[in-house]
């Protein structure tokens, strides 16, 4: 601004060496500015993000030394092919197979479901406003307590599981050790949480996209006779699936870090286990991190991949529709 | 006297809405045909349901928290017959022989919480801004790369935070040093508070200059109060994460308990709490959360929704 005046505070006549000078400063302005302000979380993106990721991948092929080798990856195939020293199947193997389920289910029984429900709600079932609120309260009160109220209700002492257990709902086998501490059914358990908790935020993200699909739409369907159900499978879920997909890639890229449910519903039971847990609980134990930065870096280099063809297929089977 | 009017007015207000919004909705009902009538009672009835699922454990860690331990192995579903504080006062005591006793567990949730919120939020604002208002070579690549970390399943990335945090800055368990973990600008405020700046006029921030302000003070006086909502929400939204979030303190601040991370630690140390008294710690940890919610409820929501992602 200094420069668009003179000593006098006369305004400098707009000759083009004049313009060209303030055009000069004030971009050089906004360049400090923009510098200033991305300065700091620039250094703190470099140092608690790119550092530490690139030095998982550089741990990945060092090993107890801190020499470079390819150790920890010919574990890692060791322990996908053989048996443990007992002769059961690895926990890796369990790790792998459970976080492959547990997506699936995420998308094909939780998003559906959720998709339903904010359908649901968006067509004004009663009491609508009160469900959505009870069905976004597991949202806010956080997965540790919901998890853990729910373990207490349903492990060996909880009042549930022995009311199930008192109507004969449980075998005697599972009933002796708990429905989260047998290998059979603690997996299972993690699966049914996930399933029970999954309507929350989501619900309100597709809710959302459906306010923006304009009522004229539901009304000329209305007077064409299109029914509630052909409306939601013609109308609805074509419209909002650009949510639904970017859901899903968004939950597809969370798959091999999710631990929380294994981490509190059943820590100890490797059957339950997944790759986010696998790495995680190593890591936790502290001595050797080049085993699971090994690892995560597989599965990285699997996962991305898998993420990227998951996107580009869900944009296939949805075009974009601008409404 | 005005006051008291406005009071009675505004309340009255409130009824007739309500009338007239439970009007739109028969009148509403009404045009429906009769299977989609019978599908919303049919779903109501599920909904019932599993609303009925997802309230009864609160519900029963409630009741169960302030009533005696003999009750609760008697019949832990049945309304307590004396309402008691010892499970609280037995959680207290027992707090106070391990890492944190339990007002240091609540104060470091509510520091923690505050100042993770808080610096997560300075720094987006700054990168959104910037990036959402000034034209430069890098700001295209900018947005794009906080999109594509959002996807890129970087599985093993805590095994390098963990050494980074432990054994090469050797920050681990140090309160004071940990706070730049939390100035992160680039994750999913950034991208809410991108679309908000993007919808502000930049004229504003010209006719600020105009008037001889500088960047900076454009940015702060002009431009950051017209996306206040959204800074709103986000706090909450973003606190409420932070409170719930016991990891941090678990891998990177273990002597630095939270009450998330009391949660997560004593609901197997059978030996050392009874479940009502573990019960009331839950109590305890939710409780701030739940008032937050009900106060901000409208704007966790709608916030939430604006988010909304369309792809």
């Amino acid at each position: 601004m200094e420069n668009e005046f003179s000593r006098n505070n006369q305004p400098l006549p707009l000759t083009p060496d004049n313009a060209k000078k303030r055009w000069m400063t004030r971009r050089r302005s906004e360049i400090i500015f923009v510098i200033f302000m991305l300065l700091l979380p620039l250094i703190q993106f470099a140092v608690f993000w790119l550092v530490p990721n690139f030095d998982s991948i550089v741990m990945g092929f060092r090993n107890a030394s801190g020499s470079f080798t390819l150790e920890n990856f010919r574990k890692f195939f060791t322990d996908l092919t053989q048996n443990d020293e007992l002769g059961r199947q690895n926990e890796l193997v369990y790790s792998i197979v459970n976080s492959l389920i547990y997506f699936a289910v995420n998308i094909f029984v939780c998003t559906p479901i959720v998709v339903f429900f904010s359908y649901i709600l968006y067509r004004k079932v009663p009491l609508n406003g009160v469900f959505k609120v009870v069905f976004y309260l597991p949202s806010i009160i956080g997965g540790t307590v919901m998890a853990t109220l729910y373990k207490k209700l349903l492990d060996s002492k909880g009042p549930l599981f022995q009311l199930m257990n008192s109507w004969g709902w449980i075998s005697k086998e599972v009933a002796q050790r708990g429905l989260f501490a047998h290998g059979n059914t603690a997996f299972l358990m993690v699966v049914l949480y996930s399933i029970w908790t999954c309507v929350g935020i989501n619900m309100i993200m597709f809710h959302g996209a459906m306010k923006r699909i304009p009522n004229e739409i539901f009304e000329s369907a209305d007077i064409d006779g299109v029914g509630f159900f052909k409306q939601f499978t013609d109308i609805v879920v074509p419209l909002i699936w650009p949510t639904v997909s970017t859901l899903v890639v968004f939950s597809l890229a969370g798959i091999f870090v999710t631990y929380g449910p294994v981490m509190i519903l059943a820590p100890d039971k490797k059957e339950a286990s997944m790759i986010g847990w696998f790495i995680l609980s190593r890591v936790n134990q502290g001595s050797n991190l080049n085993y699971p930065a090994a690892v995560g870096l597989i599965f990285t280099a699997v996962g991305l991949p898998f993420v990227l063809l998951v996107r580009y297929l869900l944009n296939k089977i949805g075009d974009s529709v601008e409404y | 006297m005005i006051k008291e009017n406005l009071i009675v007015l505004s309340r009255d207000t409130k009824i007739t809405n309500k009338k007239t919004s439970f009007k739109t909705w028969s009148r509403n009902w009404k045009k429906k045909t009769k299977s989609e009538r019978v599908t919303l009672w049919i779903m109501l009835v599920v909904f019932l349901i599993y609303g009925f699922t997802l309230m009864f454990p609160l519900y029963w860690a409630v009741i169960n928290s302030f009533k005696p331990v003999a009750e609760y192995k008697a019949n832990s579903f049945a309304w307590p017959s004396v309402w008691t504080l010892e499970n609280y006062q037995e959680l207290f005591e027992m707090m106070e022989t391990s890492t944190s006793n339990i007002f240091e567990a609540i104060w470091n949730s509510v520091w923690m919480s505050t100042v993770s919120t808080l610096l997560g939020l300075i720094a987006s604002s700054l990168t959104a801004y910037v990036v959402s208002k000034y034209r430069f070579k890098m700001s295209g690549f900018i947005y794009a790369a906080v999109i594509l970390i959002q996807v890129i399943p970087l599985v093993g990335s805590i095994t390098g935070m963990y050494q980074l945090v432990w054994r090469t800055l050797e920050i681990g368990d140090k309160p004071l040093l940990i706070w730049p973990i939390w100035f992160g600008g680039f994750g999913f405020s950034f991208l809410l508070l991108y679309s908000a700046f993007k919808s502000v006029p930049w004229s504003y921030a010209e006719s600020a200059f105009i008037d001889g302000a500088g960047h900076f003070k454009t940015f702060v006086r002009i431009m950051l109060p017209q996306v206040k909502p959204v800074l709103a929400s986000l706090f909450v939204v973003n606190f409420i994460g932070a409170w719930n979030d016991y990891m941090t303190a678990y891998l990177y601040l273990p002597s630095h308990q939270t009450l998330a991370l009391a949660v997560y630690e004593l609901q197997n140390d059978a030996s050392r709490i009874s479940v009502p008294a573990y019960l009331a710690v839950v109590v305890i940890s939710i409780a701030p959360i739940l008032i937050l919610f009900v106060s901000f409820q409208k704007i966790i929501m709608e916030n939430t929704n604006a988010g909304g992602l369309k792809g």
